[in-house]
């Protein structure tokens, strides 16, 4: 009798042993990402900006690197030869026409603009 | 199609425009040295680096005679560039004259914002080729040497507040695949982390946010979609952001570590916080 116990013991110790690592590995992992050694990050989306209509009523592209100027705002080149400077709460601050219609190509595309340090640039 | 340099005004208004031959330029950006001073590549054979004054005049140009296959011109100062080339980096003042040079085999290099010059190149060592990190002062004085395990790095690094540093490798794997990370270093070279990525190549260099974090662009080749990745400078995951298709632009890092990601038709400014 004690040798069938004693078989049929050992899957429930080892079960349970298991069940005992486990369980306290889990446990670790959730208690170590709540604590100060390991912080709960998110990546949160502050602002969003829509492109404006182009010439054509359809949507314009933002086909450059967005550039920051000297007074922080975002500046973007647009397919249809703009200029687009943007505040940092997603909101249009000014709309350039930089690429006149006859420069235009619909394969154009801006480099992010080169600021100087009395706020005039260069792309 | 012109090609050419738009002058702006403070208010984004047009200023002047410096039409450049077609031949110039190459796609990339110019590097503006100083209040007079545009420097850019020709694709001429062979090619030249040219220094052009911003009325248009062209001030010096610098053959690059054996090697066409320059990667990038990188700012110094207001008065020198770097050019890691197939065979050497060359240090050039603001004329083109060379101010220092050294034998490199296909180096890629950044400068560190206390001047020092960190050079990826491979060598061979005991029959192996061997990447190796040099760091080096402005007269390209070898100041420290760091030799990477077994691996490619395909971007240069970039220093970590504690003196460590980060990069992109790229690992080649048996038969023919091979693997793209993110490698952190101790100061001593020794490795700290490893970050597997899912591209197979990385289109855009990794950034700081101002507090240390990594940012890293991760494009997936299969899905048509990119993801920015958030690192620490111990190469943990601290969060990541997908965006529904392929990033075409780098993304712009703001002084309060805001982040400006362009996605076609739209812009989105983005922020890793502290969840708790």
């Amino acid at each position: 009798m004690r040798m069938v116990f004693g078989f049929l013991g050992r899957p429930f110790v080892l079960a349970a042993f298991l069940a005992l690592a486990f369980g306290g590995a889990c446990t670790g992992v959730r208690v170590g990402r709540s604590t100060a050694s390991a912080p709960a990050f998110q990546v949160v989306e502050v602002a969003t900006f829509l492109a404006p209509k182009d010439d054509t009523g359809g949507s314009d592209q933002l086909n450059s690197s967005p550039a920051l100027t000297p007074t922080g705002e975002i500046e973007f080149g647009t397919r249809s030869g703009h200029l687009l400077r943007l505040k940092t709460n997603g909101t249009l601050v000014s709309q350039t026409m930089i690429l006149t219609p006859s420069r235009y190509h619909p394969s154009a595309r801006f480099s992010p603009v080169l600021h100087f340090s009395d706020g005039s640039g260069l792309l | 199609m012109q090609q050419g340099y738009f002058f702006l005004n403070p208010d984004g208004t047009q200023k002047s425009y410096l039409s450049v031959p077609c031949w110039e330029g190459r796609g990339d950006a110019p590097i503006v040295l100083n209040r007079d001073t545009l420097v850019t590549f020709d694709t001429l054979i062979p090619s030249n680096v040219v220094f052009r004054s911003f009325d248009g005049a062209v001030k010096a140009k610098y053959p690059l005679k054996d090697s066409l296959s320059a990667r990038n011109i990188i700012k110094i100062n207001d008065s020198s560039v770097l050019l890691p080339l197939f065979n050497r980096v060359v240090v050039l003042d603001s004329n083109g004259a060379v101010l220092a040079e050294k034998p490199f085999f296909s180096p890629d290099a950044s400068v560190e914002k206390n001047g020092d010059i960190l050079v990826t190149h491979s060598e061979m060592i005991n029959g192996r080729s061997t990447r190796i990190i040099s760091i080096l002062d402005s007269k390209l004085t070898t100041l420290q040497e760091l030799q990477l395990p077994g691996t490619i790095t395909i971007k240069p690094p970039l220093r970590l507040s504690d003196g460590g540093l980060v990069m992109p490798i790229d690992e080649l794997q048996m038969p023919s695949t091979h693997t793209v990370s993110i490698l952190f270093l101790n100061a001593d070279g020794s490795t700290r982390a490893k970050f597997p990525l899912t591209t197979g190549y990385l289109h855009f260099p990794i950034q700081l946010l101002p507090d240390g974090t990594v940012v890293v662009l991760d494009d997936n080749d299969n899905s048509e979609k990119s993801r920015l990745l958030f690192l620490s400078p111990q190469g943990a995951e601290l969060g990541r952001y997908g965006f529904p298709e392929r990033q075409l632009t780098a993304p712009l890092i703001l002084g309060d570590g805001s982040i400006v990601a362009v996605e076609s038709w739209k812009a989105v400014i983005i922020q890793l916080r502290n969840g708790l």
